[in-house]
């Protein structure tokens, strides 16, 4: 083997990955990193970045310039505006649909209708990973910046697990009987996270490839090479949501405390965005300090009898978010809340 | 995996005889590994036909050779006819009879389609006819039979081999050449990223907007259309690529199934270069069968009519492959009507002129049209189609489908004339540099392994034939 022929392979591998890597961006096969190491909110979203997703579904749309989902936004508000910020997990965040079928573009979309003295601002401030407590630190962070009239949180069982999965998400740490908000604080790991990080911002090839690496952290690489004949020695663990699975956290509750100044009873909505009730701790500590909880469950059970799973993705034929029908009748539902909420409570800003 | 495994011990075994059955064992393993009840089906059309034949070719009795044919026709017809259009058939006619008012009790059998078997159903029925019209003489060697019949690389979705190309082959000692392993090879390399990379990204979003119609705008659905395009193109061709390559491995020589089919000037030009091995055996099979073009025009077109609706029918049990068939049909009949007589050139596409080229436009878009109803799982859903088209609406996307269509489009055609231009599927070897080669074909084979390591592959868009 001649250096000649190593050189030709050099080549031709170098040209095959430039022109796959143009291809595979201009196909949107797969796209480039869509997050950054911040020193203000750790983890979080490209500014001013196109996305387009498949998993259940076929998710496209745009980080603003405040880096998360939607159009541009100005701290500033406009005469007359109604803002409302939801805060929530990746059911909210929403990468399986087109951003015009999102429960938070619909619902801007009926009050404007609705509420036409009003300029409506449904800001989607949702980031899959989150539990209760990063999405507590996001409002502290982020979200309070945007003075909304109200935020809701949309808080699943499951998201009152406080562990946090991903050290390089806002999070809160208990100080001398005071909360404060921790974003990654520069170990390391989170060095070589931003290094790592920057090669798949700059290419869709890299990014695929940090993806497979990312998969068989969670999936033995047996089991994908030999599919159905791969035995598993060990139970899989099941990320199924059931009663017994989320038991309360007592820390919790000194958080939702400590969080008062943050968590204010007149401009905070907490919604059950499952099916599976909350713990009667969390319900106590709730209603202890008079928050408001809506329903949404009225909606998508509404779907249920018709015979339309809110979870169910034909496409894939699998059970996963929150589908595009589930995504109208939450809007909707969310709509006529906010709607009563106004006319209860809201004095034009 | 597979190809590891079995490639290798291939290469080990000496005799001819050694070789043919450890291919057939390692066919039935390939074909098992779906569902290994389905084993034996496969096994029992090949008993038939294997006896069949051996004595289609002792009759002497016009009259015996008759009923040994059909005696063949009908075991390989049934089964296909019982996997997959009982239910279809069942189904229309009782939706008929609930039409008159009438009732007929449900019977609807819950049965699974065993994977290939319209394409070994069909390349069995090739070895007896052969024999019946006296082009073919029987092989006396089981084995040899049962791997013309179960040969893994094309077992499941073809190209439908004839006895007449294969069989000799399987009776050779399989010695596969230098040159066939480095056509293999890319074969295979070019096959996957084809089916990997242009079919099954393609195919996300054709699945997406197809099962989700009313949720999507008019320019985004019709850039779905296009996209399926790409996709039952790439997904196909990419597999018979697959096909080949690994048929080459093991010395044996396989048909082309696809020849640039959407750089065809006109749709007769266009059933010569989309699949290929499908459109020559209704051709010689059925349309010859039934007169093909020699008992008058009239009954020229009926012919062509009736090869095409049951080509579609082939496809699937469904009345929207029957309308696919069917448009197919009356394209070939209204083309062939306008010739006059005159035979179908095969394109010239050294110099591409405006007029070629929009031929080329317009044959795509009528092959386009027809896709509708290919893809479309119910009649409501071909509705909706056309109901957005008539209804227009708007897209806020629109740019976007456009790039990612325009993206897939454009790198089928650059291959396509790629292939044409060199008369080569395997192109790439036809470069100086070996090294470059290397690069290339391993710049292929990774970018394919780890799109498919880290998304879930589709299957083969023909298999569910």
């Amino acid at each position: 083997m001649s250096v000649r022929f190593f050189g030709g392979c050099l080549i031709g591998l170098a040209a095959t990955l430039l022109t796959l890597e143009i291809y595979v961006r201009l196909g949107h096969i797969a796209g480039t990193s869509t997050t950054e190491i911040y020193n203000d909110i750790g983890r979080g979203r490209r500014a001013n970045m196109n996305y387009l997703f498949f998993n259940e579904g076929l998710g496209i749309g745009r980080f603003n310039n405040h880096r998360f989902i939607g159009n541009d936004v100005e701290h500033a508000r406009k005469p007359n505006s109604l803002r409302i910020a939801i805060l929530g997990d990746s059911y909210v965040e929403g990468f399986q649909v087109l951003n015009r079928h999102h429960f938070c573009y619909i619902t801007e979309k009926v009050l404007s209708e609705q509420l036409p003295s009003y300029n409506v601002e449904v800001l989607n401030f949702g980031r899959s990973g989150f539990n209760l407590v990063n999405m507590i630190a996001y409002q502290k962070l982020m979200v309070d910046s945007f003075n909304p009239d109200l935020v809701i949180y949309m808080v699943s069982p499951q998201d009152l697990d406080i562990k946090n999965s991903d050290p390089l998400l806002p999070t809160l740490k208990h100080n001398d009987g005071k909360l404060t908000v921790e974003v990654a604080r520069e170990t390391p790991r989170v060095a070589s996270t931003r290094k790592y990080a920057r090669f798949q911002q700059q290419s869709a090839i890299l990014n695929m490839l940090g993806n497979c690496l990312r998969k068989t952290r969670t999936t033995p690489i047996l089991r994908i090479v030999l599919d159905k004949y791969y035995l598993a020695f060990k139970s899989i663990p099941t990320n199924e949501s059931t009663p017994n699975n989320h038991k309360y956290q007592p820390k919790l509750d000194s958080i939702i405390r400590l969080s008062e100044s943050v968590i204010k009873a007149d401009k905070v909505v907490l919604i059950n965005r499952d099916t599976i009730p909350w713990p009667i701790e969390f319900q106590d500590a709730l209603d202890a300090r008079s928050l408001t909880c809506w329903n949404i469950q009225n909606g998508l059970d509404s779907l249920r009898e018709h015979g339309i799973n809110p979870n169910y993705w034909d496409a894939k034929s699998t059970v996963g978010h929150w589908n595009m029908e589930a995504h109208q009748e939450i809007g909707v539902t969310l709509a006529q809340n906010i709607k009563l909420w106004v006319t209860n409570n809201k004095a034009p800003n | 995996m597979f190809l590891g495994i079995v490639l290798p011990i291939f290469y080990v075994l000496k005799t001819k005889n050694n070789k043919n059955l450890f291919l057939l064992f390692a066919s039935y393993a390939f074909y098992g590994y779906w569902d290994w009840r389905f084993c034996g089906l496969l096994l029992l059309s090949t008993l038939v036909d294997y006896f069949v034949g051996q004595k289609l070719h002792q009759a002497q009795k016009a009259t015996s050779k008759k009923w040994l044919l059909r005696a063949s026709l009908a075991s390989n017809l049934g089964i296909l006819a019982l996997f997959k259009y009982f239910n279809f058939f069942v189904d229309s006619f009782q939706q008929v009879v609930e039409g008159f008012g009438g009732h007929v009790d449900y019977l609807h059998l819950n049965i699974l389609l065993p994977v290939g078997i319209s394409f070994y159903t069909f390349q069995t029925l090739s070895y007896t006819i052969d024999i019946y019209r006296g082009k073919l003489n029987p092989t006396r060697n089981f084995i040899d039979f049962a791997l013309f019949v179960s040969f893994f690389p094309q077992l499941v979705a073809g190209p439908i081999e004839r006895a007449r190309a294969l069989l000799p082959q399987l009776s050779a000692p399989l010695h596969p050449s230098r040159n066939q392993i480095k056509e293999g090879i890319v074969l295979i390399i070019t096959g996957l990223f084809r089916k990997v990379l242009i079919g099954d990204t393609a195919g996300r979003y054709v699945d997406h907007i197809f099962t989700n119609l009313q949720h999507f705008s008019s320019f985004e659905i019709i850039c779905g259309l296009v996209l399926f395009s790409v996709q039952i193109y790439a997904d196909f061709s990419g597999y018979s690529h697959m096909a080949r390559g690994t048929a080459k491995l093991v010395g044996v020589e396989l048909m082309k199934n696809f020849e640039q089919p959407y750089l065809s000037r006109n749709i007769t030009e266009f059933w010569r270069r989309w699949h290929i091995s499908l459109s020559q055996w209704l051709k010689d099979y059925l349309y010859l069968s039934l007169g093909g073009n020699r008992k008058g025009e009239s009954r020229t077109y009926i012919n062509l009519m009736i090869t095409m609706l049951l080509g579609g029918l082939w496809h699937g049990a469904s009345w929207n492959f029957m309308i696919w068939g069917g448009l197919h049909g009356i394209y070939l009949a209204i083309h062939k009507m306008s010739l006059r007589g005159k035979k179908v050139e095969s394109s010239n596409l050294s110099s591409i002129s405006v007029r070629s080229a929009a031929k080329m436009f317009a044959t795509y878009l009528l092959v386009l049209f027809t896709w509708i109803f290919f893809r479309s799982t119910s009649i409501e859903t071909t509705s909706l189609f056309f109901s957005k088209m008539i209804n227009w609406e708007p897209s806020n996307y629109w740019m976007l489908f456009a790039g990612i269509t325009a993206s897939y489009v454009i790198i089928t055609v650059i291959i396509d004339r790629l292939e044409y231009q060199l008369n080569s599927h395997t192109f790439i070897l036809q470069l100086k540099s070996r090294g470059i080669i290397v690069g290339i074909l391993v710049g292929l084979l990774a970018v394919s392994f780890i799109y498919m390591f880290q998304a879930d592959p589709l299957p083969f868009i023909y298999f569910q034939f």
